[in-house]
């Protein structure tokens, strides 16, 4: 679950399906065109408010209440019926699981390498195992939708200054304390309310947004809906609209490995350098997301790093000076790594927010690793969002929140002294 | 009524010895209620806790406990295990005897209706928490939901007053209850119907942190558990502690370790430990391997209920029948297949005090009706 993210926003989509839009293909013979058509309509009219659509009692976590219950209000309404969506709308075969005697699978898609019996689902909640056979529930059904600067991500060295098509699902294959989009990752599919955007149509809006990327985000949808990425991937790269996935990195090596060919970027979440970290404010461990940024690295693909730092409990000298030596080491000093500020929810809510001098000592201390590229984040117009020129020191992106307000970048390199700056600048 | 007190299955006990045993059973019940509330004017939740186990070993599934002799000042539990034999009733006439025998051998009445007026008040709001997982395989009977109903209103709860309720409406649907939003009751619905959902913040309980049903935690005043007897191939067996997994919005979260200590965390929320008064188990068919899917192959036509105050209890006694029922068919057992619930033991220990795990404080009456 990405953690520095909050779905806050919302965004107007058009509201036609577009004529390439099967209406067999979502449906089935169960539903007729014209049912289909009034449902999509419903649909289009909360589209116009938002379509970030917590469920879970109706509130969440939109600043603006109205839009979001009005979206709520979708899946029990006008909307995509429950029924519907559970029989018709999204089964889609899982890749990477294992078939076992008595109709149980074995998902191989993460390190849980859960073991599902007939009519359970894994830890995600949005694969099922149906009578032996494993079933993404959140294929073409995201339950946030926005257009978000590629900033916000945050991926400061891919295409900045573009609009990311950015979309979320339910379920995340962790249980942070300190989730900010806890209303989706910690929800199960049928508790959201979701829209139906299958991969061509995920291009086709983000082409008509002027978006040159779409991005899996807010929740974990890069892992626990890895079909649904991995098929937009493919699509998109056809137009020229890279896929980026904003992510826990805790996926096997074979599924990050098969998607990493397709996607543009990826943001890989660290939350800390210690395996009693990830196991008490996680449920989750440390070593595979390592051992995925190690498969970054190697593979070629941009990838950035995001540090949550939590006062008191991913803070120390000790941890900070460690992680950034082992990022130094093991990826080079050109991989970005952003320390963001945390702020209380979900299960902690009696932390305080991180204090900006905790950030700055984080980040001086990465920089004094070795690490080109150390930011500062969820602090709009500190001096630590800007890139700085490894070699001159000038700024050569000045940022102010998600804004770029100057690029001295030519070419990809600095514009005072040439030095080629990492990441792919457009 | 035609019904017969067998044995005690575990103790040989006299019919005398049994009657003089239960009417004890009834007394120290209503004294101390397994279950915070589970007796009218109950308030003694707490008062059990001090008595209890103090077993509080840990995570993962643990070998079925062993029998030595409890010592006799010790609280004991009841359940009730009505099976019917002989010619085959209909399934609401069979439902309607099952529950109302088993209802008065739990209260120690004459009359079933002064058995539900010794658990329900005629202004109570009760939520008939189902299982409805399997569709129509292996889900709560309605006869026996309709039984239940029936013995809710024979003691004046309004039919308004009652909601059949599962984590969704759809399976409610699939497994045959008919749905209602009317003001007609009883009501059935799941917690995604309108206006009802989730709590929008997580309530943490131990090592849950979850969203519960508003309908267990809103206007209801009282709930009966009716779940399934079923084997589950991670949780050991998944009956009346772990039915309230569909309580709560992220059940995918815990089932690790073999549920425990989740199952028993998630029945420390108050609203399930205050308001939970009975426990009704589906036991007409019961699965005892490879669920909780429906597998036909291991399923069997036990025809009776499990019926308690105590879910801990009840779930010790519903383990014990599974395993009769997998040695008959000559699979291994739970504990031989480390697979023995846990969550049991967490259950009873001193800080959730849900109820007794150990057998030889479970007093069992069956009960075979002719």
């Amino acid at each position: 679950m990405e953690n520095c993210e909050p779905d806050r926003n919302h965004v107007d989509l058009a509201s036609d399906v577009g004529p390439d839009v099967s209406v067999e293909e979502r449906h089935g013979p169960g539903c007729n065109r014209r049912d289909f058509l009034r449902r999509l309509g419903a649909l289009s009219g909360v589209a116009a408010g938002s379509l970030i659509m917590p469920a879970l009692g109706g509130g969440g976590i939109s600043g603006d209440t109205a839009s979001a219950e009005a979206g709520a209000r979708v899946g029990t309404s006008g909307g995509v019926s429950q029924e519907a969506f559970r029989e018709k709308l999204s089964l889609k075969e899982c890749m990477f699981y294992k078939r076992h005697p008595e109709a149980e699978v074995e998902c191989e898609m993460c390190p849980r390498k859960c073991r599902v019996g007939d009519i359970e689902r894994g830890y995600c909640g949005v694969r099922e195992n149906r009578d032996g056979a494993y079933y993404s529930l959140v294929y073409g059904l995201p339950c946030a939708v926005h257009i978000d600067p590629i900033e916000k991500k945050p991926l400061f060295h891919f295409h900045p200054g573009t609009n990311a098509f950015s979309l979320g699902t339910a379920g995340c294959n962790m249980d942070c304390k300190f989730c900010q989009n806890w209303e989706m990752s910690q929800a199960r599919p049928e508790q959201t309310d979701n829209v139906y955007l299958p991969p061509r149509e995920v291009i086709q809006r983000a082409g008509q947004a002027s978006c040159t990327s779409v991005a899996f985000t807010y929740s974990e949808p890069g892992v626990v809906a890895y079909e649904y990425m991995l098929d937009t991937a493919i699509a998109g790269n056809k137009f020229g609209i890279k896929t980026v996935m904003i992510s826990n990195g805790y996926i096997n090596r074979e599924p990050m490995l098969d998607s990493a060919k397709h996607l543009g970027a990826v943001k890989v979440d660290l939350k800390a350098f210690t395996e009693k970290y990830y196991k008490e404010l996680c449920d989750a461990t440390l070593k595979p997301v390592l051992e995925t940024l190690v498969l970054l690295k190697n593979s070629g693909t941009w990838y950035e790093i995001v540090y949550l730092v939590l006062p008191t409990l991913n803070d120390s000298d000790s941890e900070l000076v460690s992680m950034s030596r082992w990022v130094v080491q093991e990826l080079g000093p050109d991989v970005p790594l952003h320390f963001t500020r945390f702020y209380p929810i979900y299960k902690m809510k009696k932390l305080p927010q991180t204090p900006i001098s905790a950030l700055e000592r984080a980040r001086k201390i990465a920089m004094n690793a070795g690490l080109h590229y150390a930011y500062v984040g969820n602090v709009p117009g500190h001096e630590g969002e800007n890139t700085y020129c490894p070699s001159c020191g000038k700024i050569v992106v000045r940022r102010i929140g998600y804004s770029i307000v100057e690029k001295k970048l030519s070419a990809g390199r600095c514009s005072y002294c040439k030095t080629r700056i990492a990441g792919h600048w457009g | 009524m035609g019904e017969r007190a067998k044995d005690n299955s575990s103790n040989n006990i006299s019919r005398r010895g049994f009657f003089k045993k239960s009417l004890t059973l009834a007394t120290a019940l209503g004294a101390s209620s397994f279950i915070a509330g589970s007796l009218i004017d109950s308030e003694t939740g707490n008062t059990l806790a001090a008595a209890l186990d103090s077993n509080t070993s840990g995570v993962g599934p643990s070998p079925a406990p062993a029998r030595p002799s409890a010592p006799r000042d010790l609280p004991r539990a009841l359940v009730v295990l009505a099976r019917k034999t002989g010619r085959d009733d209909d399934r609401q006439t069979l439902c309607r005897l099952l529950v109302e025998a088993s209802l008065r051998r739990l209260a120690n009445t004459e009359r079933p209706e002064d058995a539900w007026a010794k658990f329900f008040k005629p202004d109570d709001v009760v939520a008939i928490k189902v299982n409805a997982i399997t569709g129509k395989k292996l889900s709560t009977s309605l006869a026996l939901v309709e039984a239940i109903t029936e013995g809710l209103m024979s003691c004046g709860v309004r039919s308004d007053k009652i909601i059949v309720w599962d984590r969704t409406t759809w399976e409610l649907d699939a497994a045959g209850f008919r749905v209602n939003f009317a003001k007609e009751g009883p009501l059935c619905f799941g917690t995604d119907a309108p206006s009802m959902g989730y709590e929008t913040s997580p309530t943490i309980v131990g090592t849950v942190g979850s969203c519960f049903s508003r309908i267990i935690t809103g206007a209801t005043t009282a709930m009966i558990n009716v779940p399934v007897l079923r084997e589950h191939s991670v949780a050991g067996v998944s009956v009346a502690l772990k039915n309230n997994y569909g309580a709560i919005h992220n059940p995918n979260k815990y089932h690790a370790d073999g549920c425990t200590p989740f199952v028993a965390d998630v029945n420390m929320h108050p609203a399930i430990r205050n308001k939970t008064r009975l426990v009704v188990c589906d036991a007409l068919n019961v699965q005892f391997h490879g669920g909780p899917g429906y597998k036909s192959r291991w399923t069997s036509g036990f025809g009776g209920v499990l019926v308690s105050t105590d879910p801990v209890a009840l779930d010790a006694v519903g383990a014990e029948q599974i395993d009769r029922m997998r040695n008959s068919a000559g699979l291994r057992s739970l504990s031989e297949e480390r697979r023995y619930p846990g969550y049991l033991s967490v259950a009873s220990d001193r800080t959730h005090a849900l109820g007794i795990s150990d057998r030889s404080r479970i007093d069992v009456v069956n009960m075979e009706l002719a």
